[in-house]
């Protein structure tokens, strides 16, 4: 039998097929008629913040068609004390493993997110959503070196959890970034959130969305991810990276692992599929099987060598 | 959470065109059929990337109706499919309408446009357990008059369109304006597009009744992962699909 048990850093996974930040509900109740939690190598939860967030007026969410979507949900959450008290305790009985995502403003709003988690044992990494398209106000933490260390810094001091630091692609050069945020002490990388975009309604003769910009996903997004792996696997081959953006299939994710990513979020193709987390653990299973491979991470950046895998 | 929701290949067994753009598909779905209750709808493969939202408008047997107006990308897919031809449907999804408890409490139908769609099976449903029904229909003009053949077997239907092209010229909540007047005490069902809807919601607020309104919102994954489907009610941005899409009018902010 092939092994799809995975390690990301300190973090060990039963598999490396994640459920992305916002795309699987606040703490992924809705996937109780198709799967158990426990089967997939880890949720991460809607981004969270110190106090609840109301998101943005409808529509949230134009399609680009045969490219995939845009949305401006506007980080709507419950806030970070909510979830401790009435999700948290879901996941920890649905035997999931738990990866927290924290969103703020300003560092003291992190901080206050994370306080709420910090020695929580049950949880596996806390991810740092450090770009939030939807929420105005110059520069974001993912768009600034200096910001984004200063950041994470801060959350290291106050938990021993794990920490990825979630990037914008939205960025001259992700490796900068990326630097700043492992100087900093994040465990992790998890690359990309969504690419900045825009749509016009050709009928109203106006921006698709109230706000005008939204955040871009779906299959269109996935050599951006690629490459932006690629670079900071290239640079930086330790690092582990969390692999996001565009993945629908089996075959999709292996792109992502042998491009450098230790395991990979599936995103907007839950939207189209609530069960397509589930038949790309299967497909990698059958990957590990026909390639003979004793462990899923064997092929983890693989793509750099110079040596090519049989059958791969 | 129900359980007894599916997501599965169903093969069309036919397409029919009801004149101006409207078209009916069935299509062979019995875990659809079996568990539909009226007012809820699906999310179906229509050759785009997102699935689209449709209502189950009939079942006959083991096939499900979906009664659609040709709009965009999806529906006119839809509309072109031959027979045999398989899609990805995922349902029944969301809330649908509440029966009163009092069998002798009449049921008033009232919608807007495409609206319609989603009544011909509540009326069939309703009317074999032995409500009273009364259906109010807005459409544009003559041609959007769809189904009304239909529901006329389950009672009355009065219809008004916004051009005169029909019966009166004017809008459906001038008919429940009237009916109200007449008779506050109704169980009344709503469907439409927002505008209408929120129109008919200030009506109903007048008269301090409280309707069940279906909304249709854009709903990227309608099974309540996204939150892209939200209204604000009982001042909070609530999902359309999980949390409706039949709401309580006296939630809603209009
Ligand atoms: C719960 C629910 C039930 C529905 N039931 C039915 C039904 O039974 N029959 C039916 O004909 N339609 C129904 N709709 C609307 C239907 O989903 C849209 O008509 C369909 O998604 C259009 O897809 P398209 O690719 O053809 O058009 P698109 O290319 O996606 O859109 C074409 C135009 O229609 C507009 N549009 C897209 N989606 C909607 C929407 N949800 N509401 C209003 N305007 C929209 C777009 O802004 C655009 O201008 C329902 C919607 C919901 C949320
Ligand atoms: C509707 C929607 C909501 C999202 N919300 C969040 C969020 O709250 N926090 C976050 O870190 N990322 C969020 N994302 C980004 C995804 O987690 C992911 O990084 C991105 O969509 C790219 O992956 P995909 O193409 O597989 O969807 C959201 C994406 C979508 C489509
Ligand atoms: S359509 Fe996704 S939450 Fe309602």
């Amino acid at each position: 039998m092939s092994n799809l048990n995975t390690t990301t850093g300190k973090v060990s996974l039963k598999n490396p097929v994640l459920l992305a930040s916002g795309t699987c509900g606040v703490a992924g109740h809705e996937f109780e008629p198709y799967f158990n939690l426990s089967e997939l190598g880890g949720i991460v939860t809607k981004s969270l913040s110190i106090k609840p967030r109301d998101g943005n007026p409808a529509p949230r969410v134009v399609e680009i068609p045969g490219c995939g979507m845009l949305n401006s949900i506007g980080l709507q959450n419950p806030g970070i004390e909510y979830f401790v008290k009435n999700e948290l305790p879901y996941l920890i009985k649905k035997n999931a493993t738990i990866i927290i995502n924290i969103v703020g403003e300003t560092v003291d709003d992190y901080a206050g997110a994370v306080n709420f988690i910090r020695d929580k044992n049950e949880i596996s990494a806390i991810e740092l959503n450090l770009s939030c398209p939807n929420v105005s106000g110059g520069l974001d933490f993912s768009q600034d070196p200096k910001k984004a260390f200063t950041l994470i810094s801060e959350m290291k001091k106050l938990t021993k959890i794990p920490l990825w630091a979630k990037l914008s692609p939205n960025v001259t050069d992700i490796t900068e970034i990326v630097k700043a945020s492992v100087d900093a002490g994040s465990d992790g990388v998890s690359l990309i959130n969504t690419v900045l975009g825009l749509a016009i309604n050709r009928w109203t003769k106006k921006p698709a969305l109230p706000r005008a910009t939204g955040g871009y996903s779906g299959p269109a997004i996935k050599p951006i991810a690629l490459r932006m792996i690629w670079d900071t696997h290239k640079k930086f081959p330790n690092i582990p990276i969390i692999g996001i953006g565009g993945i629908h299939t089996a075959d999709d994710a292996i792109e992502f692992l042998l491009c450098g990513a230790s395991c990979v979020q599936i995103g907007t193709a839950n939207f189209v599929n609530p069960k397509a987390s589930i038949e790309i653990i299967n497909g990698l299973k059958d990957y590990c099987e026909k390639n003979k491979l004793n462990s899923i991470s064997e092929i983890v950046g693989a793509a750099h060598h110079l040596v090519t895998l049989s059958g791969a | 959470m129900s359980i007894t929701r599916s997501l599965i290949k169903a093969k069309l067994t036919d397409n029919a065109e009801l004149g101006k753009g409207y078209y009916v598909s069935w299509f062979h779905a019995p875990e659809i059929t079996k568990n539909i209750h009226p007012g809820q709808f699906v999310m179906m493969e229509s050759g785009q990337y997102l699935l689209r939202p449709f209502s189950v408008y009939e079942t006959k047997g083991e096939n499900a109706g979906f009664l659609y107006r040709v709009i965009g990308g999806g529906t006119s897919f839809l509309s072109k499919l031959k027979i045999g031809n398989e899609v990805l449907i995922h349902g029944p999804l969301g809330k649908g309408f509440t029966f009163p408890e009092n069998k002798n409490k009449p049921i008033l139908i009232v919608a807007g446009g495409i609206g319609i769609a989603t009544f011909p099976l509540v009326a069939r449903v309703a009317s074999e357990n032995k409500y009273k029904i009364k259906t109010l229909f807005g459409a544009r003009s003559k041609n959007d008059l769809i189904c009304t053949e239909e529901l006329k077997k389950y009672g009355e239907v009065e219809s008004i369109t916004d051009d005169g092209s029909s019966g009166r010229k004017g809008l459906v909540t001038e008919l429940l304006t009237t009916e109200l007047n007449k008779n506050k005490d109704q169980e009344i069902f709503v469907c439409g597009p927002t505008p209408m809807l929120k129109s008919v919601i200030k009506v109903c607020n007048e008269f301090g009744v409280i309707a069940q309104v279906s909304f249709e919102e854009y709903m990227a994954c309608g099974y309540g992962v996204c939150m892209s489907c939200v209204i604000k009610a009982n001042g909070k941005y609530l999902r359309t699909c999980v949390d409706g899409p039949v709401m309580r009018s006296d939630i809603v902010a209009v």
